[in-house]
């Protein structure tokens, strides 16, 4: 969608590309990609869920010279990666067994083999970003990847196979500063809140920090080039464009962050175990920290292999 | 590559220990030649609230079972002032952070030790050790 | 027995297959519409805040985001038990008559289009808008300016167009401006003449000898009940109303408040389908066929033009009225899903021009904080699809400790099947088919503008580019990659 909300610039783009295979605006099949013996640009959305999609990604990535990581979700893994919080077991029970609605006394599952005669793509046991799968050229972050910078990174193609001009490997295109660094709410020298607040506890000043309203952003960690859309809307980043350069794992760059960033009213007059009690009041902190990033989660890494 | 047997197993700690307390009050254990088990890596750094929860993963990353983050005593020992608070914060809240990614919080410990606290120390680390063994190990 | 398999389903949203089952004699036993993408919503919301949920179930669609914000605002109002002021509630519908015709305008002239102004049988590369743009590049463009004005609606009250932020439990964010009215109000003025443009386009496509059939005639028709949410006078209301059910004649049959939903709705699972099969538990599953006795209805457009008495603003009341004389009521010509949907932009358009001279509609008293939480949040919208229903539970904290989803193209899950298996067995014998052929047969689903990602609460997606570089005159002076159809 975001590709067709260039508006008019979508034009210009499609004047100098031709397009080979686009499920949702073009009629080109799998049959098509076999035919093909080499595609200059790949764009991948979305995360990799089934064996099927695993396979697609796969027979493209050969035939392609450049690839490229479109969205949060191809990047990252997105918010779908959330499901990894979990056992992919527990996420087809609750969705095809325990909802409400759902009568499924036979307990199908799909994807799995039954009397059918067809079958649905199995899951793989985890949600899995582009890069884990295949080698990614570029990245484009974002949820969705901003207009200016769908249009930087096309200009970057053109030039590229226009002019021979070099793209440096796993190019990410977004800014490398902070959301931080580019927003102009009101920042005080030290942030001093009583006490953290959840986006509905509280009617946000839109001209003050959201951190110095002890309401929880992540604009310290994630990388900006996404316009500050959701601030100027008077709501908090959740990180769609990724974590800034050189973060580790996002989610404990978060903790540190806040930690450093925020202090507590009297805190030295706290005890140890009130102050531990004020920086738990922080609800899902994984949820929250890794909303768009669990792909990058080294813990969450450790504890998926772990159980293999 | 061999199979290393789980029988063999020993607990794997990193201790962060800050320069001008926790550190001290380990070395002041091994000049008093107290003794305490092997299984303790010590790291020293300036503070406590110098230690980024990243470091934390990559110790776990690295084989540690358990962190162990050593600083001064709150409210008046630090001496960078607050770096305690921090640590306190950041701990607490990294712990809330491991229980949801299915790894013990138990397996992040803060402690404070002061120089003199060559006893507190060991006690501290044998206490751990005792903890991560029943623990078992880090999946990874 | 051998199978035909088209894959994957194109010019739609999501990721589908149809595989068409050929007995021995090459006529169709059975077809199945395959739709291959999971997610898991209702599981990795449970342990989100409530209050979040607005904002992390966006995600179960790029293309109908709206939708699910605003029917997880309402449950989330519900859930804290706060009534959002009567701003706020304009403000969001508002906003939300914006997306309809976002997601209207890129269903109709990007992925519809091209089977009625171009042919169903026109040669595979050239079925898209792109093909369109070849042959008449003014009207796309005039598309892409509209649906500019658009996005931009859709941003001054949502924040982002994709993905929209600002509702809150009890409210939204932040209010509009008088400016931005002001360019909201021109904006409405103009997709309201442009929208009025889309039904007469639509309206002399039918009309051409190869389009006439395939509208008109039986090779895409259904009898099913229809449900869709009526407002208090039972017109279409997209943002709020109860859910009216009316049957194959054009009955009332059930008429009730989205909270109730469980009373009225089940879904099945199969095998080969990650999306499910709902039906009216008061009429029972009878499997995936049409008919009074069949639990199966449908949404959409069609299901709210059938299931309401029309709508509330004139410009679209009279092409109702012109709906009525073509397709009869109720309309069971699969086909209609498109008239219907065009006469929806205009319905939406001019919804939004009365929100927007609303003397409300800029007041500053946008959220209400005020409220007991209640632990449970039952919603319903019109998503451009269809019936939308979100269902949560929470703890005492809010914290989300069960989420339910049925979705439109769900619900419309087993006629898009029938509707598919029908017109394949019509146009398939003896094993003899073209590529002309199966994309009619995927016209069976398009018509329904179904949004699999929803369905299923997933993304993959490739997009593959060759290069062609062309001098500014028009010729071609360099081309990469190889040939890629014969």
């Amino acid at each position: 969608m975001s590709i067709v909300d260039l508006h008019e610039k979508l034009l210009e783009v499609l004047g100098s590309i031709e397009i080979v295979y686009w499920p949702i605006a073009t009629d080109f099949k799998e049959e098509d990609i076999d035919e093909l013996d080499e595609i200059d640009i790949a764009f991948f959305q979305g995360s990799i869920r089934t064996e099927k999609q695993k396979e697609i990604v796969e027979k493209v990535a050969r035939k392609s010279k450049i690839k490229i990581a479109f969205g949060a979700c191809a990047c990252f893994g997105g918010i779908p990666d959330l499901a990894d919080l979990y056992d992919v077991s527990e996420v087809l029970r609750t969705a095809y067994i325990e909802t409400p609605s759902t009568e499924n006394e036979d307990g199908v599952i799909p994807g799995t083999k039954g009397s059918s005669e067809v079958v649905a793509p199995k899951l793989l046991d985890e949600n899995y970003k582009v890069d884990d799968i295949i080698d990614v050229d570029i990245y484009i972050p974002g949820c969705p990847p901003p207009t200016e910078r769908i249009l930087e990174a096309v200009d970057l193609l053109v030039k590229h196979f226009t002019e021979g001009r070099p793209i440096p490997k796993g190019l990410v295109v977004a800014s490398i500063k902070t959301i931080c660094d580019e927003c102009d709410r009101e920042k005080p020298d030290t942030i001093i809140i009583d006490k953290f607040r959840r986006v509905h506890e509280v009617k946000i000043d839109p001209s003050k920090c959201f951190l110095a309203q002890g309401v929880v952003c992540l604009g310290p960690i994630t990388r900006s080039g996404c316009g500050l859309k959701c601030i100027e809307a008077n709501m908090p980043c959740r990180g769609c464009m990724g974590p800034a350069p050189n973060v580790y794992d996002p989610g404990a760059k978060m903790v540190s962050a806040l930690a450093a960033i925020i202090e507590l009213i009297n805190e030295p007059r706290l005890s140890d175990e009130e102050l531990a009690e004020k920086a738990q009041s922080i609800v899902d902190p994984a949820g929250l920290f890794y909303r768009f990033t669990l792909g990058l989660s080294r813990l969450n890494r450790l504890r998926k292999r772990g159980k293999k | 590559m061999e199979e290393k047997d789980p029988r063999d197993w020993e607990p794997k700690i990193f201790a962060f220990l800050c320069q001008y307390c926790a550190s001290a009050g380990a070395d002041l254990a091994g000049v008093s030649r107290l003794k305490y088990p092997a299984n303790i890596i010590p790291i020293t750094v300036p503070c406590s609230g110098s230690v980024d929860m990243q470091y934390v993963v990559k110790a776990f990353e690295a084989g540690a079972d358990g962190v162990l983050i050593g600083g001064c005593h709150t409210p008046s020992d630090c001496h960078f002032l607050r770096g305690n608070f921090k640590a306190l914060k950041r701990v607490a809240l990294m712990k809330k952070l491991l229980e949801q990614l299915g790894i013990e919080p138990e397996r992040l410990r803060l402690e404070w030790i002061s120089a003199t606290e060559a006893k507190k120390f060991v006690e501290v680390v044998k206490d751990f050790i005792e903890q991560i063994r029943r623990l078992g190990p880090l999946k990874r | 027995m051998s199978i035909v398999t088209i894959s994957p389903a194109t010019r739609l949203e999501g990721e589908a297959e149809i595989r068409i089952i050929l007995d021995e004699k090459g006529n169709v036993k059975d077809a199945y519409f395959q739709i291959i993408e999971f997610r898991g919503f209702e599981k990795f919301c449970v342990g989100r805040p409530a209050e979040e949920l607005p904002r992390i179930v966006t995600r179960i669609c790029g293309v109908c985001p709206w939708a699910h914000h605003m029917a997880s605002s309402k449950a989330t109002d519900m859930l804290y038990g706060r009534e959002p002021p009567s701003a706020a509630k304009k403000l969001r519908e508002l906003g939300y008559c914006a997306h309809i015709l976002d997601s209207h305008s890129i269903h109709f002239f990007a992925l519809a289009l091209p089977d009625f102004a171009l042919s169903p049988r026109a040669p595979r590369r050239e079925r898209s808008i792109i093909g369109l743009y070849k042959k008449n590049p003014e009207l796309v463009k005039k598309v892409l300016r509209m649906r500019e004005k658009i996005t931009r609606v859709e941003e001054i009250i949502g924040g982002k167009a994709i993905h929209p932020v600002t509702s809150i439990p009890g409210g939204l964010s932040k209010p509009i401006t008088e400016e931005e009215r002001k360019e909201i109000e021109e904006n409405a003025k103009e997709l309201l003449k442009f929208s009025m443009e889309s039904v007469e386009l639509f309206s002399k496509l039918v009309e051409k000898n190869e389009n006439k059939d395939l509208v008109f005639g039986d090779y895409y028709i259904l009898k099913t009940h229809y449900a869709g949410l009526v407002d208090k006078n039972n017109k279409v209301n997209f943002y709020d109303g109860m859910i009216r059910v009316v049957s194959v004649d054009g009955k009332e049959l059930f008429k009730f408040e989205a909270k109730d939903y469980l009373e009225y709705i089940a879904e099945k699972v199969t095998p080969w389908s990650y999306t499910k099969m709902p039906y009216l538990k008061k009429i029972g599953w009878r499997g995936i066929v049409d008919g009074p006795d069949s639990g199966i209805y449908r949404v959409g457009p069609l299901g709210r033009i059938n299931a309401a008495d029309g709508f509330a603003t004139d410009k679209a009341q009279e092409y109702y009225e012109r709906f009525v004389e073509l397709f009869g009521k109720p309309a069971h010509h699969t086909m209609a899903f498109h008239y219907a949907r065009v006469i929806e932009m205009v319905y939406a358009s001019e919804r939004m021009l009365e929100l927007v001279q609303d003397e409300e509609i800029t007041s500053k008293d946008v959220l209400n904080i005020e409220g007991e939480i209640t632990g449970c949040g039952i919603a319903a919208v019109e998503a451009p699809r269809g019936l939308l229903i979100h269902h949560y539970e929470s703890d005492e904290n809010g914290i989300t400790t069960m989420a339910n989803f049925i979705i439109p193209t769900t619900m419309n899950n087993p006629s898009i099947n029938l509707d598919i298996k029908r017109v394949s067995a019509r146009l398939i014998e003896n094993g003899k088919y073209d590529d002309g052929i199966l994309n009619m047969i995927e016209m069976a689903f398009r018509a329904y503008d179904p949004c699999l990602a929803c369905s299923t609460h997933s993304i993959p997606g490739a997009l593959k580019i060759i290069v062609k570089i062309y001098s500014s005159d028009g010729k071609l002076i360099r081309k990469l990659g190889g040939e890629y159809y014969g």
